[in-house]
């Protein structure tokens, strides 16, 4: 359930994007043509405030990404050993898995008062369950033939862990590395239109409220592009991965 | 005694798999356990080393156990010397210059010295098979079980590899339990059960 809502979310900025056209429609007039955008895209990425705003933006991305990471597979892996902690996590992080990014922005405002902390509450709340149900899955999908080789020879439990279970899971939790990254794009960038402490989303809000197209689409331009082709890097990285550990029949 | 097995018990549900099962083994000793398919022999390996529980009995292994199983259990993302060396890692020990000696040692007795650099997929079943029970003798166990690792290779394949390893037992006194429907083994063993 969690994993479909999480697909929705990937549609994010496809929807931005739309919503941008709808306000484009509505004025036709101001519609920017390819060249202009372009250029605007060419400008701004010779701009060392825009590099350092993108840099900001994706700094916040890798970080909340890790800190996911971290969190999720703590949890999955305790989850394994006693599965009341699944229902404690599910409780606490369900239900903001039904609420939208500005929703929790405000209220981790109210909370935490406007700082950069609040960028990565929201963003790991948000991502979190991706890397634990990725975690659960791999766990799920241990080959308990290998393990049983642990049990044989295995006198130090962190060294069967190292060697067997580890590799075993590495694909899976890449997997929700994968889906959380892709979320934190979208959700960091909203925060930071609603916080206004830099990065792209705030530029993005700037430019939307004095409606200057062309910087606007060309900025959405440069977000979204960054956000693809650091997914695509981390796709490339996981079909090695897969290619080296994703067979578990011997 | 490498291992003394008192009455043991173990089910599977209603159907009763062993039932006040002993047995003690010498150091060096090798024991065939026969038996056809389902009649206990996997369960009575995997209650002694530990991978089944049971009802009763006792099971006193005095020092290591090592584990040949029926199937091929490899690690396909490391190559076969990292095969061989895993169970020495699993059980937190230092892989010494002696180690690496020492199998390099029993691969050549083995025959399959020339493998070690090699992929898993790159060897064949029967230097497979090979090369797990040098992961298993790398670990100087006390006591070996064999549960059916060759059934899968012929006839003449099966006994030249059970000649080999169990003649390099004998020489370190590791007691081996092997169990095995096949006949072929007369010729090697000290003495047979039937289950």
């Amino acid at each position: 359930m969690i994993e479909r809502i999480r697909d929705f979310e990937h549609l994010n900025q496809v929807i931005f994007v739309l919503f941008l056209l709808l306000v484009v429609q509505s004025s036709v007039d101001f519609l920017p043509t390819p060249y202009e955008i372009g250029k605007e895209v060419v400008n701004y990425l010779v701009d060392p405030d825009l590099r350092s705003d993108l840099a900001s933006t994706a700094g916040r991305v890798y970080l909340s990404t890790l800190l996911a990471l971290v969190l999720g597979v703590i949890i999955g892996v305790a989850d394994y050993f006693n599965s009341t902690i699944s229902d404690i996590f599910n409780s606490l992080f369900y239900p903001t898995q039904f609420l939208s990014e500005a929703v929790l922005a405000i209220l981790a405002i109210a909370v935490l008062g406007i700082n950069p902390l609040v960028v990565y509450v929201i963003t790991v709340i948000s991502v979190v369950p991706d890397v634990f149900i990725a975690t659960q899955e791999g766990i799920q999908e241990l080959d308990q033939r290998i393990l049983e080789l642990g049990t044989v020879y295995g006198e130090s439990k962190l060294q069967v862990f190292r060697h067997l279970v580890i590799p075993q899971m590495l694909p899976y939790i890449f997997i929700g590395g994968i889906r959380a990254h892709a979320t934190s794009w979208d959700i960091v960038a909203t925060v930071e239109v609603f916080l206004a402490l830099g990065g792209m989303g705030y530029l993005v809000q700037n430019q939307f409220r004095l409606l200057n197209l062309p910087e606007l689409f060309a900025l959405a331009t440069i977000l979204i592009s960054a956000g693809l082709l650091s997914d695509r890097i981390l796709r490339i990285i996981k079909r090695e991965i897969d290619r080296r550990y994703m067979h578990h029949e011997s | 005694m490498s291992l003394e097995v008192n009455d043991l018990n173990k089910s599977y549900g209603s159907e009763q798999v062993l039932s006040n099962f002993s047995l003690d083994m010498a150091p060096g000793e090798v024991v065939q356990v026969e038996g056809e398919t389902g009649r206990g022999k996997t369960t009575l390996k995997r209650c002694i080393s530990g991978l089944e529980e049971y009802e009763k009995g006792e099971v006193n292994v005095n020092g290591d156990i090592a584990h040949v199983f029926q199937d091929e259990r490899v690690l396909p993302w490391l190559n076969v010397k990292k095969n061989i060396l895993l169970s020495l890692q699993l059980k937190n020990e230092e892989i010494s210059g002696e180690k690496l000696d020492q199998m390099l040692e029993l691969a050549r007795k083995l025959g399959v010295a020339d493998h070690l650099d090699k992929k898993i997929d790159q060897v064949s079943g029967g230097q497979l098979q090979r090369l797990l029970l040098i992961r298993a003798l790398i670990t100087d166990p006390n006591l070996l079980l064999l549960d059916e690792p060759f059934n899968s290779l012929d006839t003449s394949t099966r006994s030249q590899i059970y000649s080999e390893v169990l003649e390099i037992c004998k020489d370190k006194g590791i007691a081996v339990l092997v169990a095995s429907h096949n006949e072929d083994l007369d010729s090697f063993v000290d003495r047979k059960i039937s289950l």
